[in-house]
């Protein structure tokens, strides 16, 4: 397979991917042991934004992953790459985002009391933020010059154990429309984030393959952003007929794959 | 102010069989705490209203009210209308549900929230979105995303459009409908169908209520995209009033022109009645 031979080093997709919720996909575990004994470089570059990295390695180990597989530092999120950007931006912001994800910002930025002293937003997936009261405060305050609306992620949903689930994306686009504000978002599928992640195992974007459940977020949008190769995996959030939206014609039949998961991918990029 | 004459008149609106009208900025404006009645407008509604001659429909994108509501406040300002001729989003909206058979995941301003509850909303197969307040947050906004995913055919319907409105009396700008219609569309990727000016579906069920087609009518509002391009696009004419949100430069807009202008409405009625 002429991707073993291309591909120096993995981005993988967390939820829904090698795991939903505190259970691993099928035979994620196994997988992920070859694959580090095989010792090709890989991240996990995740789109949470109501996780720290901590958390998300205490939920690898609780669904049985094996210690020397995962590590913090294996972890990309967008925010652990918000971070960065915040500071940059330097403005007071008004978090709509879960109380865990702050430990990984510059707390020193967040500021939730509606005095109007805000003039940044940052949205991720934070459910009981996400009420009339806040959205509109929020639109009020993007609706001044020189304010900034930041996204954590634009994901549409995602798979939960009781269904799918709104992402933060469709609270953003309400902003967006609303105001006429265009979102800087930080996590997949801005090109930014999968440049980092290819930083990160110090390799060129084209010599990464990208593989997830999400065939816009992930692997379209991966491939958008320079990804050698993209591959999807029939668990998590995909559905019948997404094969059809990764628009081969575009990218060249050799840089995508279809794989019925994680697992049945790493099984067929090690053993070749 | 210029007064065309009958039979330029008569060749901008051709014959005219019925009359939709816009409420705000046609008939009434916001005044600093409550709307007022914008001058000559009540005596000519009356006169078209009494003369029996045209049937006519007040037409509004209100989605928090229903017609008894505003029935109640044009008795209080002496207006001659019947509940009947006023038309506004929500009876709408139960009607296409109904002639549909679907059953709706109701999502509205908690007044009109009862207007539904004789419709089986058990089981939903189609989401009805209004300008719900503090009725949108994540759960209530899961729910109907559930909804719309649980099958591809699944209709998201919204009343109107609008990104924000001016809280009563205040200058507060708070969201309207449309960001919340977009948020579900871009999460499910469907396209809403809207039941508001200016959709077709909304002008159309105003007319077939009037039994009359799209030829026949005139529409007179205030915005020249939404009340007249919307009309036009309909097959209806459109006459734009310079009252309410009118600004001069819409009688230059790049791509709507209005088949009458006129100064307010009460030289609408003199023209049309002038006309025979």
């Amino acid at each position: 397979m002429a991707m073993s031979r291309a591909v120096k080093g993995l981005l993988i997709d967390l939820s829904g991917t090698v795991h939903i919720e505190d259970r691993p996909t099928e035979s994620a575990v196994e997988a992920l042991v070859r694959l580090h004994r095989s010792k090709l470089p890989y991240l996990f570059v995740s789109n949470t934004s109501k996780e720290s990295r901590k958390h998300i390695l205490e939920r690898l180990l609780r669904a049985g992953f094996d210690d020397s597989t995962v590590d913090v530092e294996k972890i990309l999120t967008s925010l652990s790459a918000a971070d960065l950007k915040l500071r940059t931006v330097n403005q007071p912001t008004f978090p709509l985002i879960s109380p865990h994800s702050m430990v990984e910002l510059p707390t020193q930025l967040m500021h939730e009391a509606k005095d109007f002293s805000q003039k940044c937003v940052l949205v991720g997936l934070a459910p009981d933020k996400f009420t009339y009261a806040n959205m509109n405060y929020a639109f009020q305050l993007l609706s001044s010059p020189n304010s900034t609306l930041m996204a954590l992620n634009k994901g549409r949903f995602h798979a939960t154990s009781s269904g799918l689930s709104l992402g933060p994306g469709p609270f953003v686009e309400a902003l967006e429309f609303a105001t006429g504000h265009k979102a800087v978002v930080i996590g997949k599928p801005s090109p930014d984030f999968f440049q980092r992640g290819a930083q990160y195992l110090s390799l060129d974007l084209s010599e990464c393959a990208m593989i997830g459940d999400d065939v816009i977020d992930d692997v379209v949008g991966a491939l958008d952003s320079g990804v050698g190769f993209g591959v999807l995996v029939k668990t998590g959030k995909y559905r019948t007929g997404d094969e059809q939206r990764l628009n081969k014609d575009r990218f060249g039949p050799n840089r995508v794959r279809v794989a019925d998961s994680f697992a049945s991918f790493v099984d067929e990029l090690i053993d070749t | 102010m210029t007064s065309p004459s009958t039979l330029n008149v008569s060749k901008q609106l051709g014959s005219v069989k019925a009359v939709l009208c816009d409420i705000h900025g046609v008939l009434f404006d916001d005044g600093d705490h409550d709307q007022f009645p914008i001058p000559g407008s009540v005596h000519a509604l009356n006169r078209l209203s009494t003369s029996g001659k045209v049937p006519f429909r007040l037409v509004s994108n209100e989605s928090a009210c229903t017609p008894d509501t505003v029935f109640k406040k044009f008795q209080k300002l002496k207006v001659d209308v019947e509940k009947s001729q006023i038309f506004v989003t929500v009876p709408a909206a139960y009607n296409i549900i109904k002639e549909r058979h679907l059953r709706p995941f109701v999502l509205v301003h908690k007044n009109v929230q009862h207007c539904f509850d004789d419709l089986d909303q058990s089981n939903p197969n189609c989401v009805l979105l209004g300008d719900a307040v503090d009725n949108f947050h994540y759960d209530s906004l899961n729910e109907a995303f559930r909804v719309l995913m649980s099958s591809p055919q699944t209709q998201l319907f919204a009343l109107g459009q609008g990104k924000f409105y001016r809280k009563g009396g205040t200058e507060e700008l708070c969201l309207d409908v449309g960001p919340f219609t977009k948020a579900l569309e871009f999460a499910t990727g469907k396209e809403a169908e809207i039941i508001g000016k200016p959709s077709k579906t909304y002008f159309g069920a105003a007319l077939k209520d009037m039994g009359v087609g799209a030829s026949e009518a005139v529409m007179i509002g205030d915005d020249i995209v939404n009340d007249v391009g919307g009309a036009q696009s309909c097959g209806m004419k459109g006459v734009l009033v310079r009252t309410g949100k009118y600004r001069p430069s819409d009688e230059d807009h790049p791509t709507v022109q209005p088949d009458l202008i006129v100064d307010n409405f009460a030289q609408f009625i003199d023209i049309l009645f002038k006309d025979g």
